[in-house]
């Protein structure tokens, strides 16, 4: 609530109403005290008015106090008596601890000695002693327990003397002797089990004078008497109207009492009592009885005085309540009531009555004080004002200083007018203002007049002078007496710098306070703008920097001979350099761009295999790949790529580079096609190279075999004729032999018997049929080796039926596989060849019999078996000839078809039949004969023939050679 | 010699340790009869060096089997050295006179073979049955 100059203060009112209410509450409450107090004091007494409160008796209390009373008593003669047992019990256990009680006993019936005597003297006086510190006793015995005779006594001697003490029984009780003496007797048994009896003479006295002290009601003045088993006193308290041995009341009042209640009755003198007559309730004192008596009249009078002490009290309490009301309501309220409409007054703005003086102590020091304070409240009331009013002028000026900093973008008018509206502020008759950032800055003045910048060297004075003297500007140049100068540093690297000048004491402490607050709100400001114009420089700075850095990085991208690309996360391109464009054949980026990169790419496979390197390992280094060009070429290149990435690891953007490798791919390629050419030209030269060999071997043993064959044919010739004639000629001898015998047998028969004819004539036949056979294997040997010599032109070729020869030759070659294996035939449909029948069908035979042979070389119990098969392969026939025999060895296979070379023993074979069959297939008919393990063992002979004969196509790819398998 | 336990399963081993990404395999073949590597990923620049050594290492023991067959129907990339690495085994294979094919080449391989023209060249086989 904004407040004007006389506005009132309403005081606000707390809650509780009026002072006078409160007053008037304040008096009740002083009133109801009075009476709390009261009923205090009814309950608790008033001991200075003599009210007893709770104690006070009444007509309807007076017999429960005499009831409680006689209770008390009858508890105490109780307690009393018991405390004599204990006393004779404790007697009674010192006793055989003095002497031993049984000779005593035997003594006071049998009669005493002079050592029983003497113990019974020393018992005595031993319990004398113990008497002495026993007020309530006045004397003690120990009889004999049967027959009650006196074995010690503290009074006289015991010998001869007897007591009854058959009233004990089996416990302590209590009796009055016939000389009205109050004894307790305590049956008790010696060591030896003699029985005993204790007793004690107690004194009553001693006893009612305790009851008589201890717990008595006064106030009602009540008697108590000890009554016997008659009813009679034995004592009491007023011994002139309870005299011992007399009746306490008249009997039949007496008789009135023997419920045990307290009654109003009548003593023998006609005064009316409140008595009432009960038993003792203690073990052994049943004979006994208590009488408790009081008189009305002491009853009534204690009565009244009670009364009497509760008016007084109540009146007092009302006096004091009273009397504090008045004390409140002139000492405190009045003098309050005054104060309130003095401050009421004050808060008002009017002038305040006087204070209260009539006021004494404590309100008096608080009108003093309010006095005083109101003073005060007026001086300082004043000072605030005219503080208010400087410091609103000072907000002033530096709400214009902060408004110049928001709306005045350039800084010269700003630090102009900054200075002129300082200099004001302060009363100054010139005011400077220097700004400088990093190194140079400017200067300001004003004066009289508008701002006006200053040259540089004011800048670099200023400075200088702010450096060398602190806060004093005097070397300035400047002429004023006074001046006040001020350099804040805003950062690292900016400053401004402000003195205002004046005349002799024109700065106070106040204008120099206000610059320095001026300065310090405004600090802030130019430290922010100081910071601004800085990080603006910078900004500009790395603007221009990044556009250096764009360029740079544009001319990388598009004069790049290679092609530079990115692309998104989809692999979509993006950007595309004119390297690019150009390898992929397009002019316009806009044809590339926005297109997946995928579908420059020959295999999409190979792409996507790229991309799972970038998601896995974030980069491709030298990565083939094949582009698709606009035109449809393909480009051989090579990639390197890394992949933009996410802080999750995702891929933001693929950035690649790709070469085109094509140049160094194609003479790879030529290089790798030369490589593989090579290959197959050395494996062919090599499988020729060996059939040449193989041929110029066997050409060089033809040689040799035609003219081996020709030296010896000729020899053989005339051998074989003369062997003939030799033959017909031995003939004609025996002719004439057997002739001549017949003529003259006796004379014949001698020469016969002694030159043994009859076996030479038997040997010479057998030698000749030898000679015959020797003759017709040379002449084999010598045909083999004509016909391995023989040329091509010897041999006729013709139609031929592979399957109607291997027919033939069977039947030619039964005798020779009959006895050793069987045959299975598995022909196929086969088509005519051109071929010299006569030599195939050698081939065979040779085919056959050595498989014939090689089965009979194992020498088994079971035929073996031979199989035959043919068929066709493409332009030729084959013959497979497989046997069950022990093989060959694959070492042999090279070597089986070379001539002369055999396994079989020496006589067996030429070792010409397979370079016979060889030459025969291989060269003359350039087919192919191989050799290889049959399945299940044994040798498998394959030859193939081809359809047409080659005749004039004598070309050596079409022979195989013998090492293929 | 046992393949399972030969220097050759060896030589696979430490090839798929050093390149974790392509996985050589092998096995005895019955059709053709000999053994058969199988290539499962790509045959790059980094790893074909390392692929010729080994198939250099099948070579010798293939002539004891019979033909060296590569079953690449798991190869889903190859460069042009991996090209280089096949002739340069294709050239042993004919120089030692042993049979070597190419089984169930992919699709991407045999795009790289036609382009380079090399198809040809190559004996190619659509299967090739693993010995029991």
């Amino acid at each position: 609530m904004r407040r004007t100059k006389g506005e009132t203060i309403p005081l606000r009112r707390r809650r509780g109403g009026s002072l006078s209410l409160r007053v008037a509450l304040t008096a009740a409450s002083i009133i109801i005290l009075c009476n709390a107090a009261t009923i205090v004091v009814q309950y608790r007494g008033f001991p200075l008015l003599g009210y007893r409160g709770r104690s006070a008796v009444t007509r309807g209390n007076a017999i429960a106090r005499i009831e409680a009373s006689a209770e008390t008593k009858r508890g105490q003669i109780g307690e009393w008596f018991a405390m004599q047992i204990d006393e004779a019990k404790t007697i009674a256990g010192a006793v055989p601890n003095i002497v031993p009680p049984d000779p005593l006993v035997l003594a006071a019936r049998a009669g005493w000695d002079r050592s029983s005597r003497a113990k019974a003297l020393r018992l005595g006086s031993e319990l004398s002693t113990i008497l002495r510190n026993k007020e309530d006793l006045a004397a003690v015995r120990v009889v004999d327990g049967i027959t009650g005779r006196i074995i010690a006594d503290t009074g006289e001697p015991p010998f001869g003397k007897a007591d009854d003490a058959s009233w004990i029984g089996p416990s302590a009780n209590v009796r009055i002797d016939e000389e009205g003496r109050c004894v307790v007797g305590y049956p008790f048994k010696s060591p030896d089990g003699a029985a005993l009896a204790l007793l004690l003479y107690v004194r009553l006295d001693h006893l009612f004078a305790q009851i008589r002290a201890d717990k008595m009601d006064g106030i009602l003045g009540l008697d108590l008497a000890f009554l016997g088993a008659d009813s009679r006193v034995i004592t009491s308290s007023d011994a002139a109207r309870f005299p011992p041995g007399a009746l306490p009341l008249p009997l039949h009042e007496l008789e009135t009492l023997e419920g045990g209640k307290i009654l109003e009755v009548a003593d023998s003198r006609g005064e009316k009592l409140l008595a009432g007559m009960l038993d003792t309730k203690s073990p052994g004192l049943a004979d006994f009885k208590l009488f408790i008596s009081a008189k009305v009249s002491t009853v009534e009078k204690a009565i009244l005085a009670d009364r009497r002490a509760a008016l007084a009290v109540v009146i007092a309490a009302t006096l004091a309540g009273l009397l504090l009301v008045w004390l409140s309501m002139h000492r405190l309220f009045r003098p309050l009531v005054q104060l309130e409409r003095s401050l009421t007054a004050f808060a008002g703005g009017s002038s305040p009555p006087p204070m209260p003086r009539n006021a004494r102590g404590d309100i008096a020091m608080l009108a003093d004080a309010m006095d005083g304070m109101m003073g005060k409240v007026r001086d300082w009331r004043r000072e605030l004002e005219a503080e208010v009013a400087a410091r609103t002028e000072e907000l002033r000026v530096r709400s214009a200083a902060a408004l110049l900093f928001a709306h005045q973008a350039e800084d010269e008018p700003l630090y102009g007018e900054l200075i002129g509206l300082i200099s004001r502020a302060t009363g100054a008759d010139l005011g400077v203002l220097a700004w400088i950032s990093e190194g140079s800055g400017r200067a300001f003045m004003s004066a009289s007049g508008p701002p006006v910048e200053l040259g540089g060297g004011a800048v670099a004075a200023l400075r200088e002078s702010a450096k060398s003297q602190g806060n004093r500007f005097a070397a300035l140049g400047l002429d004023f007496p006074d001046h006040v100068g001020r350099r804040i540093e805003l950062s690292g690297y900016a400053e401004i710098i402000v003195v205002i000048c004046g005349g002799e004491g024109s700065f106070a402490e106040a204008e120099i306070a206000f610059l320095d607050r001026l300065l310090g709100e405004l600090f802030p400001l130019m430290r922010s703008r100081s910071e601004r114009r800085r990080q603006e420089g910078i900004r500009i700075e790395a603007e221009r920097e990044l556009r250096h850095s764009e360029e740079r990085l544009r001319t990388f991208f598009e004069e790049s001979r290679d092609m530079i690309y990115t692309a998104n996360a989809d692999d979509v391109v993006a950007s595309m350099n004119s390297a690019g464009l150009g390898l992929l054949g397009y002019r316009d980026r806009f044809e590339v761009v926005g297109r997946p990169f995928s579908s420059f790419v020959l295999n999409h496979e190979d792409r996507a295999h790229f991309l799972d390197k970038m998601r896995n390992q974030g980069f491709v280094s030298d990565y083939e790949i094949i582009l698709k060009t606009a035109d449809g070429r393909n480009v051989f290149c090579i990639e390197t790529a890394q992949a933009v990435k996410d802080r999750n690891g995702g891929i933001l953007e693929i950035q690649g580079i790709i070469k085109d490798i094509s140049e160094r791919i194609e003479a790879e390629r030529e290089l790798w096609k030369t490589n593989m050419e090579l290959a197959e030209a050395n494996a062919r030269l090599r499988e020729t190279q060996m059939i040449m060999v193989q041929q110029e071997k066997l050409a060089s043993i033809g040689q040799l075999a035609a003219g081996v064959a020709h030296e010896i044919n000729n020899p053989l010739g005339f051998l074989k004729s003369n062997h003939g004639m030799l033959a017909r000629y031995f003939a004609t001898v025996r002719s004439a032999w057997e002739e001549a015998a017949s003529a003259d047998p006796a004379a014949l028969e001698s020469i016969a018997q002694r030159a043994d004819l009859e076996y030479v004539f038997r040997e010479i036949g057998s030698i000749f049929a030898e000679s015959d056979e020797g003759f017709r294997r040379i002449m084999e040997i010598v045909g083999n080796l004509k016909s391995f010599a023989r040329t091509e032109a010897e041999a006729a070729v013709a139609p031929y039926d592979l399957n109607k020869g291997i027919e033939s030759t069977l039947a030619v070659a039964r005798n020779e596989v009959k006895y050793v294996a069987e045959v299975e035939l598995d022909p196929a449909a086969l088509p005519q060849i051109e071929a010299a029948g006569g030599e195939i069908n050698q081939v065979l035979l040779n085919l056959l019999v050595n498989a014939a042979q090689a089965i009979a070389e194992r020498k088994r119990g079971s035929l073996g078996r031979i199989k035959v098969e043919t068929g066709t392969a493409g332009d030729r026939v084959y013959c497979v000839i497989s046997d069950d025999g022990p093989g060959i060895p694959p070492e042999l296979r090279l070597k089986i078809f070379d001539p002369f070379f055999t396994t079989k023993e020496p006589g067996k074979g030429t070792g010409l039949g397979l370079s016979i069959s060889y030459d025969i297939v291989a060269n003359k008919h350039k087919g192919r004969l191989t050799v290889d393990d049959a399945p299940g063992g044994g040798a498998r002979f394959r030859f193939e023939l081809p359809v047409r004969h080659p005749g004039s196509e004598s070309t050596a790819q079409g022979s195989a050679s013998p090492k293929d398998p | 010699m046992s393949l399972d336990s030969g220097p050759l399963k060896i030589e696979l081993s430490e090839f798929s340790i050093k390149h974790p990404d392509t996985r050589l395999s092998m096995a005895e073949t019955s059709s053709p009869p000999g053994i058969v590597i199988k290539v499962d990923g790509a045959l790059d620049t980094q790893n074909s060096g390392d692929f010729q050594v080994v198939l250099a290492g099948a070579l010798e023991i293939a002539k004891e089997y019979g033909a060296l067959v590569l079953d690449l129907s798991r190869l889903n990339y190859i460069s042009s050295t991996g090209v280089g690495t096949l002739t340069n085994i294709l050239v042993e294979s004919r120089r030692h006179q042993l049979p070597f094919f190419l089984c169930a080449i992919s699709v991407q391989a045999r795009s790289i073979l036609d382009v380079l023209g090399f198809t040809s060249f190559f004996p190619l086989i659509d299967e090739c049955g693993e010995a029991p």
